[in-house]
């Protein structure tokens, strides 16, 4: 049994076993690294990306389940050599990133936000990243880059 | 979302089907080797609880049934389909003005459980059938247990309607059996709450969960009461020593305290790596109040906080 779906805009055919995690599948057989596995148990949000412009933990996401559907991860966001999104410059410009290791996924539900609301409060912000586990910034950083996101001082 | 034990160790298949009947033969079928799978976020976790996989998964979520929702204040009752998730619970239940007060309770469950990441996946069908078999954490189940709360179940030969209560507490599920929707009574003097308490300030699994709703007289009398509380023991359950306490009286925090005074009496707190027993009780009363205070917030009747209760 193979599943066809679509990672950052291009098809793809699975053929790993049914009930393999979503993460795992992008990480091992797709080399895209940058969703990571954290906790295993979708309390951490390292491993978030979109299904179908909706984050979810990859790593509790059946890949069965991602027949027909769009996933979005970090790496599809830019290009390699092309300008970063407004999130993940926001990020930078606003001392939002230390380690590195929460903000895939942290960008992945950010992105999400801000394709919903066009200007979040300070408390949507933090509501929306309550699963997005940061163990560096204390969260302020993060927060404020989403913020200025929002007013479109990163656009 | 049956419970019988599987047999496998194998990498298990799923095995896609177009209807609720369909799901249910296939299912009947398997018998133990087989599970439905609505969002995955419990049954993902099987290796973690080093628990075997079932052989075949039959995805239900999506089918066709499982996702209506009906939730008119002109009806007596809102149909929840099985299917929908968390996140478009919220959606769907969190307008207060234009929503029955009964379903505030199970509004604030599914606002307030887990992550958003799980939210948007898992199911209100997945809760309720995982909280049989070891996620005593559930939220949306006490919610469901104090509204009254009626679960449509599917089967090979045809349907039937059971309270949530029995569902939880039979020991084995007839293969074949699929979660298809739940029905929520929603008289109009009625009005529901909810209260976790988390090690965290949000998300997490609940140290204790606690759901009540009342049906009030037009004196604020409540003439009927009924409080489930999740997290404690292996399965959420109503509670009828406190629902007790708070009828014949005004709905205030006062009874609401002393409702959870006999909740917590009657209850056996399990230990655990997040809280002790004692500890799950000790705050039983200060959530069952929040839960209360929250049930009058909207169009209900007036509220009276403890001096230690919190402005609703």
């Amino acid at each position: 049994m193979t599943y066809s779906f679509h990672i950052n805009g291009h098809p793809v055919e699975i053929g790993s076993a049914a009930m393999t995690g979503l993460l795992e599948v992008l990480r091992d057989e797709l080399g895209l690294r940058g969703a990571k596995p954290g906790c295993g148990e979708g309390r951490c949000g390292a491993c978030t990306v979109l299904v179908d412009d909706v984050p979810v933990a990859s790593c509790l996401y059946p890949v069965a389940l991602a027949q027909s559907r769009h996933v979005r991860t970090v790496e599809g966001l830019a290009a390699p050599d092309g300008p970063l999104t407004p999130v993940q410059d926001a990020l930078l410009e606003h001392g939002g990133v230390q380690c590195g290791a929460c903000i895939p996924g942290v960008v992945m539900t950010l992105t999400a936000l801000l394709e919903r609301t066009l200007r979040p409060t300070p408390d949507q912000i933090c509501d929306a990243l309550v699963g997005n586990l940061c163990r560096c910034t204390g969260y302020h950083k993060i927060v404020e880059a989403a913020v200025a996101v929002g007013r479109g001082e990163e656009r | 979302m049956t419970s019988a034990a599987p047999t496998s160790t194998a990498a298990p298949e799923v095995r896609a089907v177009s209807s609720l009947e369909e799901a249910s033969q296939v299912l009947a079928e398997l018998g133990p080797d087989g599970a439905a799978l609505a969002g995955g976020t419990w049954i993902m976790r099987r290796p973690l609880r080093s628990e075997p996989w079932h052989r075949v998964y039959v995805p239900v979520a999506g089918l066709p049934g499982l996702r209506e929702l009906d939730v008119r204040p002109t009806s007596s009752q809102a149909q929840l389909g099985a299917g929908l998730t968390h996140t478009e619970l919220v959606a769907e239940l969190a307008d207060g003005t234009s929503v029955p007060a009964a379903l505030a309770g199970l509004a604030a469950a599914a606002r307030l459980s887990a992550f958003p990441q799980v939210r948007n996946v898992a199911t209100l069908g997945g809760n309720i059938a995982a909280a049989r078999v070891g996620f005593r954490q559930a939220d949306l189940v006490p919610a469901l247990l104090a509204a009254g709360a009626r679960l449509q179940l599917g089967y090979p030969d045809g349907r039937a309607d059971r309270p949530v209560a029995d569902f939880l507490g039979e020991a084995g599920r007839p293969a074949g059996e699929i979660l298809a929707g739940v029905a929520v009574p929603t008289p109009p003097d009625r009005f529901a709450g909810f209260g976790r308490l988390t090690v965290r300030g949000a998300g997490e699994y609940a140290v204790v969960n606690v759901a009540v709703s009342v049906d009030v007289d037009p004196d604020g009398t409540v003439r009927s009461a009924r409080v489930a509380v999740g997290a404690l023991e292996p399965v959420p359950r109503l509670i009828p020593e406190a629902a007790a306490v708070l009828v014949g009286r005004p709905l205030d925090g006062t009874s609401a305290r002393e409702a959870g005074s006999a909740a917590a009496a009657a209850v056996d707190a399990r230990d655990d790596r997040l809280a002790p027993g004692w500890y799950r009780r000790a705050v039983l009363p200060a959530l069952l109040e929040r839960a209360c205070a929250q049930a009058t917030s909207t169009t209900g009747p007036a509220w009276t906080a403890t001096d230690e209760g919190e402005p609703r």
